[in-house]
């Protein structure tokens, strides 16, 4: 499969990729405001930033599959828009957030514009020191848009005891023939994984460190080798 | 091996064992049966450290050494292993990155991923398991047979001293008790000194592994002792001890 990769300086305030075959895109450089793709075939975009400026992401999906990877650290503000706009599109969305030393909002709206579409929204965050994240999760499932099926999922670790961590989880619901579910967590890591883990003979930091990584890169649709750059820099950090 | 002392544990204020004893020596199979309820797993739990479970007193040796004051991990990487009842999920986690790093802090040293690859494939065959599943989160997606085979495979990697089951046999199909069966055999044969505690409500197990001896756990203690035939007894008639004790004094020592 083709890599499309974009790392130089767009001038531009909104960049259009217009992709109608199977693609990986991967972004290393978010310097324009708004992105918008769209996708006809199965893509895998990843996007890899640290301290991004407030950036909009609008994905089209006209057919075929989307992965959208997400991984940033210090993020500002980051719009996610996804429009499903024709039968059985489908898109996974995995946003990886680390915050630790400001406001990072996430923003993400997913509409079933198509019938039997299907979306999964994974956003995992980690916050310490001054850091704080908000994930706000809007999906829509228009009348028409039958055999639909929904599903959000945002968790966010708190290491940083003072935070203003907030997960806003909202499904507009007006096809009765659809499936929605969503689940929401902010706290520390589940003391039960923790305990399997060290009954394995991990300490406890190193419990935290696996739990940490699996989380932050372990759920991310992208290839080992650049699964293993991340966790390099994440024990790093 | 293990030694288990007038051993009290609490769960959520309620007191689960009251002055349990026990003592497991090398190479030795035991076995737990009882009620639900009754404290089986409160005991693996405790002698595994889990914070929910509190030791009110009492006292648990490994080899001569207390190990009440130890941490879980500390307590693994002397030797002891528990293979859980309900293996938990734990998402992006993959088996092989949690078995190399275990492997790691058991041996205090970086795993050779050559060997740790060896026998980490030669562990899989053996348990009639995908190759793919060593990529794949740990227990995520895995059917209930699946995750039990997956605790059987940490056994074998880990090659622990002293291996507790909760109810391994229970969710898994005929066929998958039957390699989990072999493949404890196996190990035992090859770890001639490993000792076992077998928690367990059936005998589909103990076909398989025959145990040297089996007690019956109430109230939070052991009421009773035997062999084998015991456990098929208390299969037979449940935990009707008027005909337990009539039926099955051969060889049975009651503890009250």
């Amino acid at each position: 499969m083709n890599r499309l990769l974009i790392d130089k300086e767009i001038k531009k305030e909104e960049y259009v990729i217009d992709i109608n075959e199977d693609k990986n895109i991967l972004i290393k450089k978010v310097l324009a405001k708004k992105y918008v793709f769209n996708i006809r075939g199965n893509v895998n975009i990843y996007i890899n930033v640290k301290d991004a400026k407030p950036v909009t992401y609008e994905i089209n999906i006209n057919g075929g599959t989307v992965s959208f990877n997400n991984y940033s650290i210090n993020p500002k503000k980051v719009n996610i828009v996804c429009n499903l706009n024709n039968k059985q599109s489908k898109v996974l969305i995995n946003n990886s957030v680390i915050s630790f030393d400001s406001l990072s909002t996430y923003k993400i709206n997913v509409n079933h514009n198509a019938k039997e579409t299907i979306s999964d929204v994974y956003n995992n965050g980690v916050t310490k020191d001054n850091g704080s994240i908000n994930f706000d999760v809007t999906s829509f499932v228009p009348k028409k848009s039958n055999l639909s099926v929904v599903n959000q999922d945002s968790k966010i670790i708190s290491i940083n005891k003072s935070n203003d961590n907030k997960i806003n989880p909202v499904l507009l619901i007006d096809e009765f023939d659809s499936e929605s579910r969503h689940a929401a967590f902010i706290g520390d890591f589940n003391p039960d994984k923790l305990f399997y883990l060290m009954s394995r003979g991990l300490s406890k930091k190193e419990a935290r460190k696996l739990l940490l990584t699996g989380m932050l890169v372990g759920t991310l649709d992208i290839c080992f080798e650049e699964k293993e750059q991340l966790n390099k820099e994440l024990i790093k950090w | 091996m293990l030694k288990i002392k007038n051993l009290s544990v609490k769960v959520e204020n309620k007191t689960i064992l009251n002055d349990f004893n026990l003592d497991i020596n090398d190479g030795e199979v035991h076995v737990i049966m009882g009620p639900n309820g009754v404290g089986k797993s409160t005991l693996t739990k405790a002698i595994m450290n889990d914070p929910n479970y509190k030791v009110l007193n009492g006292d648990i040796t490994f080899d001569g050494t207390s190990i009440t004051d130890l941490t879980t991990d500390q307590r693994a990487r002397m030797g002891l292993f528990l293979a859980n009842q309900n293996p938990l999920e734990i998402d992006g986690v993959t088996n092989s990155d949690f078995l190399r790093t275990a492997l790691s802090s058991k041996e205090g040293k970086n795993v050779n991923l050559y060997s740790f690859i060896k026998k980490i494939d030669a562990a899989v065959d053996d348990l009639h398991m995908p190759n793919e599943m060593v990529h794949r989160s740990v227990n995520k997606g895995f059917s209930g047979g699946e995750k039990k085979k997956n605790e059987i495979l940490q056994m074998k990697m880990l090659e622990p001293k002293f291996v507790m089951f909760d109810e391994i046999d229970s969710g898994v199909d005929v066929d998958s008790l039957k390699i989990v069966g072999k493949n404890i055999n196996e190990y035992k044969k090859a770890n001639p000194k490993t000792s076992y505690l077998i928690i367990t409500h059936y005998t589909h197990l103990l076909k398989y592994i025959k145990p040297d001896f089996v007690h019956v756990l109430m109230n939070g203690h052991i009421v009773k002792s035997g062999d084998y035939s015991l456990a098929k007894k208390i299969e037979e008639n449940g935990f009707n001890f008027d005909k337990i004790v009539t039926v099955a004094n051969d060889g049975c020592d009651n503890h009250e």
